[in-house]
């Protein structure tokens, strides 16, 4: 029995247990799709159908997302380390009630990135998937396929060191939970495109957002993007939303990367819903660096930090 | 005609010390150039980078705000937050391209007026090197930019 198949089942008991005990009104986690790397969030709502309910290295979803609109309820929920800074953040912002919530962390050694398995085999004849040390080892079919870590997980997991969450309830138990200590800098590609000519980077830019459709898919996936009315997006039927115009889709990424400034996580699900791929990890890990070079802050560390925005102090650089 | 370019400077000033200070600069009878278009807020802690954002959206080539000099803020605190967003919009609007230049912070008295003239020329002048803000491609006609898509 592989380690995913036993954090599973472990899973399924605590949740069958929970529901049941009525400790919780619901309980978020994940579901199986059409594929193995097809996974889909799910909502439990009585013990019937907690059989459903998956773990395995699929998983890339960030829960957090839904969990505003279940504020009212007392919720369970199941949450990676990254997630589980997104958690931080909306706990500090005072958008959740740590008492409505029960955190069930998972230890977590990467994430697979669909695109870059499915180069590999045909993912839908994927029978098991395990991480083992620095090498991710595919079961698909008759054929046993070993590569570098590197070469499948997401992007985000490529420079994460940390496997267990920084907050939760209680911790599911998995065996070597270690994590490969990578030294690849996460701002590398940051810091490239920072040394360029700043005529070079507004063309980049350009280039990028003129993909963009303003679908709002980043803005309404992000976990910390939490407002019930937003001032940047624009109605469906404004005529500025249907023109495009540059400027126009400019001032909506940069007010959304200028929104997350000491807020942003890094968990990246805007890029990963994308739909024309613009590389928006980039604003995202740029907003980090400033937040942390600027402010000395990093977000989603503990509850009890202030908001770099939210104080000051008389010492604050001048440009 | 003179044809050299005139940008467009939008200036966000508070009401008690550069609005003031860009009185004062007016009674003196000083001369700065006529490129800044001076919108009054009551402290430069009211100015929302959206603000600044939306300007330059809408076709200015520079922005300017400008407030009371830190600790001197009739609110006590207002310029301080100021200077903390501002420096961190600036970093991101370099990162996407946008020289820093266009938008500058500055602080004025209500009896610096000479400073407020110089801050509104130096300004100009700089902007004016740096030429107009356009987002349009090149060789794109902002024509083809409206049926577009």
């Amino acid at each position: 029995m592989g380690t995913t198949d036993s954090i599973t089942a472990q899973l399924q008991e605590r949740v069958r247990y929970l529901l049941t005990e009525g400790s919780v009104d619901l309980f978020l986690g994940y579901k199986q799709g059409s594929n193995p790397l097809r996974i889909t969030p799910y909502v439990v709502q009585d013990a019937t159908s907690v059989d459903k309910l998956i773990w395995n290295l699929g998983c890339v979803n960030n829960l957090v997302t839904t969990l505003p609109k279940y504020a009212a309820h007392k919720v369970g929920i199941l949450v990676k380390a990254c997630d589980a800074r997104s958690l931080i953040e909306l706990l500090k912002l005072h958008q959740l009630k740590r008492e409505n919530l029960y955190i069930i962390g998972v230890p977590c050694t990467g994430i697979l990135d669909a695109a870059k398995v499915a180069e590999e085999c045909p993912v839908a004849s994927i029978s098991t998937m395990t991480i083992q040390a620095d090498q991710v080892v595919l079961v698909a079919g008759q054929s046993v396929i070993t590569r570098d870590r590197a070469d499948l997980l997401v992007g985000k997991c490529q420079t994460c060191t940390t496997p267990l969450p920084a907050i939760y309830d209680e911790l599911l138990e998995a065996p070597n939970v270690q994590r490969a200590s990578f030294p690849q800098n996460r701002f590398a590609d940051v810091a490239a495109l920072e040394q360029q000519d700043v005529t070079n980077r507004f063309a980049f830019w350009m280039e990028q957002l003129s993909k963009c459709t303003l679908c709002y898919a980043c803005q309404t996936v992000c976990p910390l993007c939490f407002c019930k009315e937003c001032t940047i997006t624009l109605a469906r039927g404004d005529l500025k939303r249907k023109q495009r115009k540059r400027e126009s889709v400019f001032a909506f990424h940069l007010m959304r990367a200028y929104h997350m400034l000491g807020r942003c996580t890094g968990c990246y699900e805007c890029e990963r819903v994308c739909p024309v791929d613009i590389p928006l990890n980039l604003i995202f890990k740029k907003v980090e660096k400033d937040a942390f070079e600027l402010f000395g802050y990093t977000a989603g560390c503990a509850v009890t930090d202030t908001p770099p925005l939210s104080m000051f102090a008389e010492n604050d650089p001048e440009g | 005609m003179d044809d050299t370019f005139q940008p467009k400077i939008t200036g966000f000033l508070c009401s008690w010390c550069s609005y003031a200070g860009a009185d004062m600069a007016g009674v003196s009878r000083m001369q700065y150039p006529v490129n800044i278009r001076v919108v009054r807020v009551m402290c430069s802690g009211r100015v929302n980078p959206l603000f600044v954002v939306k300007a330059f959206e809408h076709g200015a080539d520079g922005v300017l705000v400008s407030g009371c000099h830190p600790g001197d803020c009739h609110y006590a605190t207002g310029n301080y937050y100021t200077r903390r967003r501002f420096v961190a919009l600036r970093r991101l609007l370099d990162f996407f391209g946008i020289d820093q230049r266009r938008l500058k912070l500055s602080w004025v008295s209500a009896a610096e007026g000479a400073r407020f003239a110089d801050i509104v020329t130096a300004m100009t002048a700089e902007i004016r090197d740096l030429g107009p803000l356009t987002f349009s491609a090149p060789g794109e006609t902002q024509e083809a930019q409206k049926t577009r898509g």
